[in-house]
């Protein structure tokens, strides 16, 4: 009730300080509901959080949310570099290629009466995602795991049946390194849980949960490690990226990411006491088409739309220009970045050769599925006019998140049929090995929207994982992404940038790519 | 022949010519008839008054403001907002059309046979129409759109199950009234069966009301395509719309104004010129629909 | 003679209703000849009402045939499916409804009406509309080839009422049923309409059951009349001998009662004292004892049977029995 009033009040006040404002200036509103304290820190989720249970996360806002309730042997380091600092491990090691020692902190106590935090949770933690039995969507992240032995109440080692290079690039500083309380979750129904964890240890705890608004936590005052910046930090669940940045102009959001496309703008005119920052986003667009049933089952078709695409014009059109195309999955900067594109410049008249060869020498009709947000739609449009140049006719289809990955996965009315082709994004995390694992054979019902299965592909995806020469490891990621070019079912845009919007008076604690808000890692000017 | 002719003829007489006037005379209904034949004419003649194509992007010039070559300015992909206008408004005009028509005969049927039918199904209809109707319209839609996919059909779709209930029930009332009236009763005795006395006896008396509710609907099914295009649950893009317009205006509102008030202004004229006319109709032929 | 048009036998008619059964009409039993014209008479609430509508069998939903038979031409009207019983109405038997402003379909126009009630015939809409203008000139609307095409309220309430009575013999039916045609309508309208009547039974051949509480318009139009009393037939006969050699105490009230039989000046207009009976609730004994100024011994306790006065003329009175 007195949230609900607070809300309201807020709103008036926010809407008659617009009205003032509409004679002042643009930013006004911001300026004036702009606070310097260090109480609360409110960021935006750009997924709603339905997850916090590492096993069967959603998305890296619950990743956020997660690295501040639960510890983990180390955490993502803040600022350009990759790196990482140590999070509830005093110390860890990697002793040789298969083994890594670690000792935890002692006397930290889970919530809730759970007891203290033992290397006995970090095995549990970390063989529940590796035990393939249940099935976690992560289970690749602990692919190489043979068990974690655990030597004494604060002390263990992680035993890996091979050489796993990203361990502590993408698995041990995301949500699965984080630890989670063996005794409260084994007294769990099905061992797993959704928004409420039932026992918490870190930085933060959880204050209060409102489903698909807004999720609070504040400090743990009995957390060991480093004292966080704010009292408390309110996760906002705003999906659109277009409101986030209207809310942090309104004074709503500390802050957030923004459009792409609102970057040239910001950079003429910044609100007062605001910054931004443009990092190159690990994250990859590309655009797919569905290699097993439909229209693009004959590769020649595939073909066409790869030389038949001007992708150029997508990333002016869609992207204003901020970003630049991509040459595949993985980013420049790291290991397996492919130096080109195969197919660098569209080819109309091979386009159309291609298509009269496959029979559809005037076009055809197809439907372009993106997610329900401005940047796909845009892309998804310029997609359309630029297919349409051979003769291709491209209606976009919308849909709310989460909806194309149930028809991906639907065994039952095979509804994945329906995909034809899509625009699609995929968050990075600092490993090659990230990106590929999404088009494995293994995937198929899941990220693999594609359907593609190559042999030679899944072979060095798996050989990467173990291979310790950069060289080499370089090589193979470089040859899997020509193979998937090659199958004619990709097109790569691009990584694009991350925009962080953010009040001037703190340094946001975010990577070098600023994929994701680390509210533990905020601090003053 | 001439006979047969004038037979076939539709004799408004006197009355037709007095509703005319009225509605001419009354000014509201002038202003909404005026709206009306503005929007429905912009929609007929849209190949015409576009100078480009709604789907023709010209990437660098994106954000004009109005000017000569642009009357409305350009979007965000540098397509012309006033050719994008008047095309969205067809489609806006013929999802209305399509779906009033579709709900209004769909609901005619069903009102007749609850209000003449046995009381069993009398009772059914009515429980599925309560049912229908208790569901909110936009929530409806988003779960409908979720199974059956964005697309024009699917807004028609769900206009014509929303709205089927609310022809329906006027319809069923109306007829409950005649079956007992005698001419009923005379046409049975001259050897009508129920069908021929629905359709030819009850049918002429309905529809009247039924489609001054039509009119008035219009502007509903307009602005519920034009949501759920906002939403991006409606048509798809790049078939322009009214909705979509106004969705990309909302998402480049710190770029330019323009889209916003060129997506707004239509669904405003339109829902005003066809509430007006649809009431002054009403208030004309059935002052018993008259809302309290 | 040849066999009756119309031969009702022993028919008990009840309606259930919240009080309980209401009986409409008890034994009834008449019988309409080819080529004649029957009157049924009495007062409102009498039964006749529901008496035609079981000929038509468009009798209210709740109503219960409890006994007898409806021949029409030798089949029974009561047991016909509906299609047969669609197919006997309006070509076989057509009715004549009391109220002309409400029994024309007021949204189309009568052309309209009048080609589709021949929806059963072969042949072309102009074959129909041509019969429809020959039917409406002969029941004598002017002009008829341009008032077909107006709507219902733009004629009078007579030139209504002989459209309906075009509808009604527009497929020659053997039998018309008239309910009280001219109820609605001023004398001078009743006199036309009855004139009309007469003049069309010439060229039509069919019977025509006629019902009226009016005296004086049966005794014009009709060969046979029937008289009723509270869902019970009291006397029947030809017109004239019954008219002048009424035996049962009700027919003489009523034929006391109508004004233009009254020839004297006189202050009060004579009444039948008394009210009709509860149907519901029903007396022993004849029916209109209650009522009757003669009611004598048996009268209160038994039912009287029907009793013949002369050839063809019955009434159910003791009286009648007695002597």
């Amino acid at each position: 009730m007195t949230d609900r009033e607070m809300t309201r009040r807020k709103f008036l006040g926010t809407t008659a300080l617009a009205g003032a404002a509409a004679a002042a200036g643009p930013y006004l509103p911001g300026e004036a509901k702009a606070q310097t304290s260090t109480k609360t820190l409110r960021v935006r989720t750009y997924v709603t959080p339905t997850i916090v249970d590492p096993i069967s996360t959603t998305g890296a806002p619950e990743a956020d949310i997660m690295d501040c309730l639960y510890p983990g042997l180390i955490t993502t380091k803040s600022g350009s570099a990759w790196g990482y600092d140590l999070d509830a491990a005093t110390s860890i090691e990697q002793v040789d290629a298969t083994h890594v020692k670690f000792e935890l902190r002692k006397g930290m106590g889970w919530s809730n009466g759970f007891g203290e935090v033992t290397a006995e949770d970090v095995k549990y933690s970390y063989e529940r995602i590796a035990n393939p039995e249940n099935k976690s969507p992560y289970r690749g992240d602990w692919a190489a795991l043979d068990r974690v032995d655990a030597t004494s109440s604060h002390t263990g080692v992680i035993v890996l049946k091979e050489p796993f290079i990203p361990l502590f690039t993408t698995t041990l500083p995301r949500g699965s390194g984080c630890i989670v309380c063996k005794k409260a979750v084994e007294a769990l129904d099905g061992k797993r849980f959704g928004l409420t964890p039932p026992a918490t240890f870190g930085a933060y705890k959880v204050k209060k949960i409102v489903p698909r608004t807004r999720f609070t936590v504040e400090r743990n005052p009995d957390w060991p490690g480093p004292k966080p910046m704010f009292d408390e930090v309110d996760f906002i669940d705003i999906l659109d990226a277009n409101a986030a940045e209207t809310a942090f102009l309104a004074g709503e959001l500390d802050v957030t990411i923004v459009p792409m496309t609102a970057v040239p703008r910001l950079q003429k005119a910044m609100p007062p006491k605001s910054k931004l920052i443009v990092a190159p986003s690990l994250a990859y667009w590309w655009i797919g088409m569905q290699m097993e049933d439909g229209i693009f089952a004959d590769k020649r078709v595939r073909q066409a739309v790869q030389y038949a695409l001007d992708v150029q014009s997508v990333l002016d059109g869609a992207f204003f220009g901020v970003a630049q195309r991509s040459t595949g999955i993985v980013a420049p900067g790291m290991v397996g970045n492919r130096p080109a594109n195969k197919i660098a410049k569209p080819d109309l008249d091979r386009a159309r050769k291609l298509l009269a060869e496959a029979g559809h020498p005037r076009g055809f009709k197809i439907e372009i599925g993106v997610r329900n947000s401005a940047e796909f739609i845009n892309a998804a449009q310029v997609v359309a006019a630029s297919l349409a140049n051979v003769g291709i006719t491209a209606e976009v289809v919308p849909s709310a998140a989460g909806v194309q990955k149930a028809q991906a996965g639907d065994k039952v009315n095979n509804t994945w049929k329906k995909m034809q082709m899509h625009i699609v994004r995929f968050s990075m995390q600092p490993d090659p090995s990230w990106a590929t694992v999404w088009f494995t054979k293994e995937q198929i019902w899941e990220w693999n929207w594609e359907r593609f299965a190559d042999p030679e592909y899944n072979d060095l995806h798996q050989k990467a994982l173990r291979e310790f020469d950069q060289k080499k490891r370089h090589d193979m990621y470089v040859r899997m992404q020509d193979i998937m070019e090659d199958s004619g079912a990709y097109i790569f845009l691009t990584h694009g940038v991350n925009p962080v919007l953010h009040r001037d008076h703190f340094i946001p604690g975010v990577g070098p790519d600023a994929n994701r808000i680390l509210v533990t890692k905020f601090k003053p000017v | 022949m001439a006979v047969i002719a004038a037979a076939g003829k539709i004799e408004i007489g006197p009355r037709g010519a007095g509703a005319w006037r009225r509605l001419l005379s009354d000014p509201l209904g002038a202003f909404g008839l005026a709206l009306v034949l503005l929007v429905v004419a912009i929609a007929i003649f849209a190949d015409l008054l576009a100078q480009y194509s709604p789907t023709q992007l010209d990437i660098r010039n994106r954000f004009s403001g109005p000017n000569a070559a642009h009357w409305l300015g350009s979007d965000h992909l540098g397509r012309d907002t006033f050719s994008r206008v008047v095309y969205g408004g067809r489609i806006a005009l013929w999802v209305s059309l399509i779906a009033v028509s579709l709900s209004l005969s769909i609901g005619l049927v069903l009102g007749m046979l609850a209000g003449y039918g046995p009381r069993w199904l009398d009772n059914t209809l009515m429980l599925v129409f309560d049912a229908v109707r208790s569901f909110p319209t936009i929530m409806f839609a988003l779960a409908v759109v979720t199974i059956l996919g964005p697309s024009l059909n699917t807004v028609i779709f769900i206009v014509v199950v929303t709205t089927i209930p609310v022809y329906g029930r006027i319809v069923r009332t109306q007829t409950l009234s005649l079956r007992t009236h005698e001419f009923i009763l005379a046409e049975r005795a001259l050897g009508a069966g129920p069908f021929r006395v629905l359709l030819h006896h009850v049918l002429p008396n309905v529809i009247g009301p039924a489609l001054i509710l039509a009119s008035m609907e219009i502007p509903v099914v307009i602005t519920i395509e034009a949501g759920l295009s906002f939403l991006g649950v409606g048509v798809r893009p790049p078939t322009p719309s009214w909705g979509s317009i106004l969705n990309d205006g909302y998402a480049f509102i710190n770029d330019t104004p323009w889209l916003i008030i060129a997506g707004g202004a239509p669904v405003v004229i339109t829902t005003l010129g066809f509430t007006f006319l649809g009431e002054a109709l009403r208030d004309i032929f059935d002052p018993r629909l008259r809302r309290e | 003679m040849a066999a009756p048009i119309l031969d009702i036998r022993n028919l008990s008619i009840s309606f259930a209703t919240p009080r309980g059964s209401v009986d409409a009409l008890r034994n009834v039993s008449l019988t309409v000849p080819p080529d004649r014209i029957v009157g049924i008479v009495g007062e409102s609430g009498c039964g006749k009402t529901t008496l035609i509508s079981a000929v038509m069998h468009l009798l209210a939903h709740n109503a219960i045939v409890r006994a007898g038979t409806i021949q029409f031409e030798g089949t029974d009207v009561l047991t016909m499916t509906e299609d047969r019983l669609r197919d006997l109405r309006g070509r076989r038997m057509a009715m004549v409804f009391q109220d002309p402003m409400t029994s024309l379909n007021p949204v189309v126009s009568i052309a309209t009406q009048m080609i589709d009630i021949q929806y059963r015939d072969a042949g072309s809409t102009q074959d129909k509309l041509q019969r429809a203008v020959a039917m409406l000139r002969k029941v004598g609307i002017p002009d008829p080839e341009q008032r077909i095409q107006g709507y219902p309220h733009q004629f009078s309430g007579g030139m209504r009422q002989r459209i309906s009575i075009a509808m009604a013999l527009l497929m020659n039916p053997a039998l018309l049923i008239a309910d009280e045609p001219t109820t609605a309508l001023d004398v001078t309208m009743e006199a036309q309409i009855i004139h009309l009547l007469r003049q069309l039974r010439r060229e039509f051949k069919g019977s025509i059951l006629f019902v009226s509480h009016n005296l004086g318009l049966i005794a014009e139009l009709c060969d046979e009349v029937v008289v009723m009393y509270a869902g019970e037939v009291v006397e029947q006969g030809e017109v004239r001998e019954l008219f002048h050699h009424a035996r049962h105490p009700y027919t003489r009230l009523l034929l006391e009662c109508d004004p233009a039989r009254i020839a004297a000046t006189t202050r009060r207009l004579p009444t039948i004292e008394g009210s009709l009976p509860d149907l519901a609730n029903l007396p022993g004994g004849c029916i209109f004892a209650p009522r009757c100024p003669q009611a004598y011994g048996p009268c209160a306790s038994e039912a009287p049977g029907t009793y013949a006065v002369a050839s063809g003329h019955t009434a159910r009175c003791f009286r009648v029995r007695d002597g």
